[in-house]
């Protein structure tokens, strides 16, 4: 089959439909045909008894005739053939065979010579395309004495056939038509399920709803098998999926179970750590200040009384007023070094004055100490920050000066502070050699650890560049989240 | 045209009779041979017009036809197998046309013909035909049969006028005959309807 309306794409409806009409045609024009060859036959064999009977009749009627050798009488006979209107000409002729009485419907003409019949023909009979005849002999007491021929059209044959075409054509064309009718009304009973159901099954696929049941038909066909296959299949399928997303949800739930967990606990490190800084942060300040207010006072006034002394000692020797000289310079050493001391524990200007001089006379400290010039690019608009946070810079500044003067081999240094509206951006960075894997916590040093949380406690982000070029920490840290939260309650420590 | 289905028959009339029309034979010849055929096998009365047999043998050929449409009462001297008699009363004018039908036989009787000199003769005739010698003595004939079961037949004028019951009548060179059915009746004679469809229907007084 070519085309573009392939039978096999129909419809199960369409298809039935059109089967039925090729059925119902099929055997119609079977029957039809059985009965219109057995209707020709027999009509064939009446037209031929008819006219068989119509020619013993006038054989009947004509022997006289023959024997008293009278055609008129015999003619009359034959006229009464008027009555049958497809007997178009009938002749008689004698024992001899010559015509004897004729008869023709419309015109007379010659009479048509006798037929050679077997002489032991009783009668025969010969169909032409159009006309049958009919040959019977006249017996009388025993003996032939003439014969009857009597010639008929068809057109009662060819009238009813055309009739006969007719009402085929009539009852094929009525007939189809009730078929098409009543398959419509009754392919439903086949199709109606399947189409259902291959519905159902194109919303299963198109919308992966495995809900959905093909509805069942009540029959018990094989359609209804295949429905409740089919619908048992979808409950496995939504059984499955069911269990599925049980264990789905389950693993899921465990897993935020986790996560919480894991939060909670990161938290808890967190608010550890800041505490332990702050607590460090506290015992250095707590020490810087025993050690300037405490040790410091009670050295000055050591160095006072040794200096007093000193006035004296001239009066004791050169031994003794040495003795007291080196004591008094030894004296002077202790309590410089440990106000150096107490002011990197704690530098008191970061309190009082605030971060940039504070970075300032640690700068200028650390390059007296370590040979290393610094140079120090601090914004104008610094003005104070939060405590913690000037802190968290002043310590990381401490820690990276100190090891850039540990590690790097740098020969200087370079700090910028900048500061917008809503954070605070510190670079420290070195020519030095550099240092690989920074992002190891394993292998950086607790120094690095240290840096990096206490950015992350005040919310920003801490970065180690380093390469052989060089190293450089940035730390970008918010300033608006501080002066709301968590600069209120370290205030309250007291330095 | 080919003829099928037919019931067999067994045919008396003889094969040579039936003659063909497509047989090429020459008019002359093929009335000669029939001419020849129908002396050999006797007259059969179903004579052609083209073969041309005299009246008298036309006549006699009626004579014995007669008897195949005519009913006679039972006889009772007449026993079953007694000849069917043709009788010629007066001179005969058949010559041997009336004993060519010798041999054959009506209603399982055999024809047997003969002539007779007086009417009182006729008692085993069936038939009986009064030559034109008798005219004169037509009317004492037909008073002597009067009660007689015979066909009277003759072929004088006026025959069927005086009481005969068939009577001969040549019409365009054709024999025909008139029947008198009331002197039929009066002696139990029945004659077949298609016998009387044949016969001329005129006055009886010709």
């Amino acid at each position: 089959m070519s085309g573009v309306f392939k039978f096999r794409d129909y419809s199960i409806a369409n298809k039935l439909t059109a089967m039925n009409l090729l059925v119902s045609a099929a055997a119609l024009l079977l029957a039809c045909a059985a009965f219109f060859t057995y209707d020709l036959y027999t009509f064939r064999v009446n037209i031929v008894r008819n006219l068989t009977i119509q020619s013993e009749i006038i054989g009947a009627n004509t022997v006289s005739a023959l024997m008293f050798n009278d055609p008129e009488s015999a003619e009359n006979t034959l006229a009464a053939l008027q009555a049958s209107p497809h007997i178009f000409y009938a002749e008689i002729y004698d024992a001899q065979g010559r015509p004897f009485a004729g008869y023709w419907r419309w015109h007379r003409r010659q009479a048509l010579p006798l037929p050679q019949v077997a002489e032991s023909q009783e009668r025969a009979h010969s169909f032409d395309s159009d006309q049958v005849s009919v040959i019977h002999s006249i017996v009388f007491q025993n003996k032939r004495i003439g014969t009857v021929f009597i010639r008929s059209d068809l057109k009662s044959m060819t009238t009813r056939l055309k009739s006969y075409a007719l009402i085929v054509l009539g009852v094929l064309l009525s007939s189809l038509l009730a078929a098409l009718f009543l398959s419509r009304k009754f392919h439903g009973i086949i199709a109606d399920p399947v189409m259902s159901l291959a519905e159902t099954a194109r919303v299963v696929s198109r919308e992966k709803s495995y809900s959905v049941r093909a509805a069942a038909t009540g029959n018990h066909d094989e359609v209804s098998t295949l429905i409740e296959a089919f619908n048992e299949m979808l409950s496995q399928i939504q059984q499955r999926d069911k269990a599925l997303q049980q264990a789905h949800d389950e693993l899921e739930g465990r897993v935020k179970e986790r996560t919480a967990e894991l939060g909670i606990a990161q938290e808890n490190l967190r608010a550890l750590s800041g505490r332990l800084l702050r607590m460090r942060d506290d015992e250095r300040r707590h020490i810087a200040r025993e050690l300037h207010d405490g040790s410091g006072q009670v050295l000055a006034a050591l160095t006072m009384n040794l200096s007093i002394m000193q006035g004296e000692a001239d009066k004791w020797g050169p031994k003794a007023s040495k003795m007291v000289n080196d004591s008094l310079e030894l004296a002077r050493t202790i309590l410089k070094d440990l106000r150096t001391m107490s002011y990197l524990l704690h530098p008191p200007l970061l309190d009082e004055i605030g971060l940039e001089s504070a970075l300032r006379w640690f700068v200028q400290g650390f390059s007296e100490r370590s040979s290393i010039p610094v140079d120090l690019q601090l914004t104008p608009e610094l003005g104070r920050l939060p405590r913690e946070l000037e802190i968290a810079i002043f310590r990381i500044v401490q820690e990276s000066l100190t090891n850039i003067h540990r590690h790097s081999g740098s020969t200087n240094a370079a700090i910028s502070i900048s500061r917008d509206s809503h954070e605070v951006r510190l670079e420290i960075s070195d020519k030095g050699t550099g240092f690989s894997d920074s992002s190891n916590p394993l292998k950086v040093g607790v120094g690095i650890q240290g840096m990096q949380e206490r950015v992350r406690q005040l919310g920003g982000e801490f970065e180690i560049r380093s390469d052989a070029q060089g190293t450089a920490v940035i730390a970008v840290i918010p300033t608006e989240k501080l002066d709301r939260g968590k600069a209120a309650p370290v205030s309250n420590h007291i330095f | 045209m080919k003829f099928i289905e037919g019931t067999s028959r067994r045919s008396q009339t003889p094969r040579s009779c039936y003659l063909p029309t497509r047989f090429s034979l020459g008019l002359a010849c093929k009335a000669g041979v029939l001419f020849v055929l129908c002396v050999l096998f006797g007259v059969s009365g179903l004579w052609a017009q083209t073969a041309k047999p005299t009246d008298y043998q036309t006549k006699a050929a009626y004579l014995y036809n007669f008897g195949k449409f005519v009913q006679w009462p039972p006889r009772a001297t007449e026993a079953k197998d007694d000849p069917f008699g043709i009788c010629v009363l007066g001179q005969n004018p058949f010559g041997t046309a009336l004993q060519d039908l010798a041999g054959r036989t009506i209603n399982g009787r055999t024809v047997a013909s003969r002539e007779i000199r007086k009417a009182q003769d006729a008692e085993k005739c069936h038939v009986l035909f009064v030559g034109a010698s008798e005219q004169g003595r037509v009317s004492s004939i037909l008073a002597a049969l009067k009660k007689s079961p015979i066909l009277t037949v003759s072929d004088m004028p006026h025959f069927a006028a005086h009481g005969g019951m068939i009577q001969f009548v040549v019409q365009d060179n054709k024999v025909r005959f008139v029947v008198n059915r009331g002197a039929t009746e009066r002696v139990g004679l029945s004659l077949s309807s298609e016998l009387l469809k044949v016969a001329l229907n005129m006055k009886l007084n010709q």
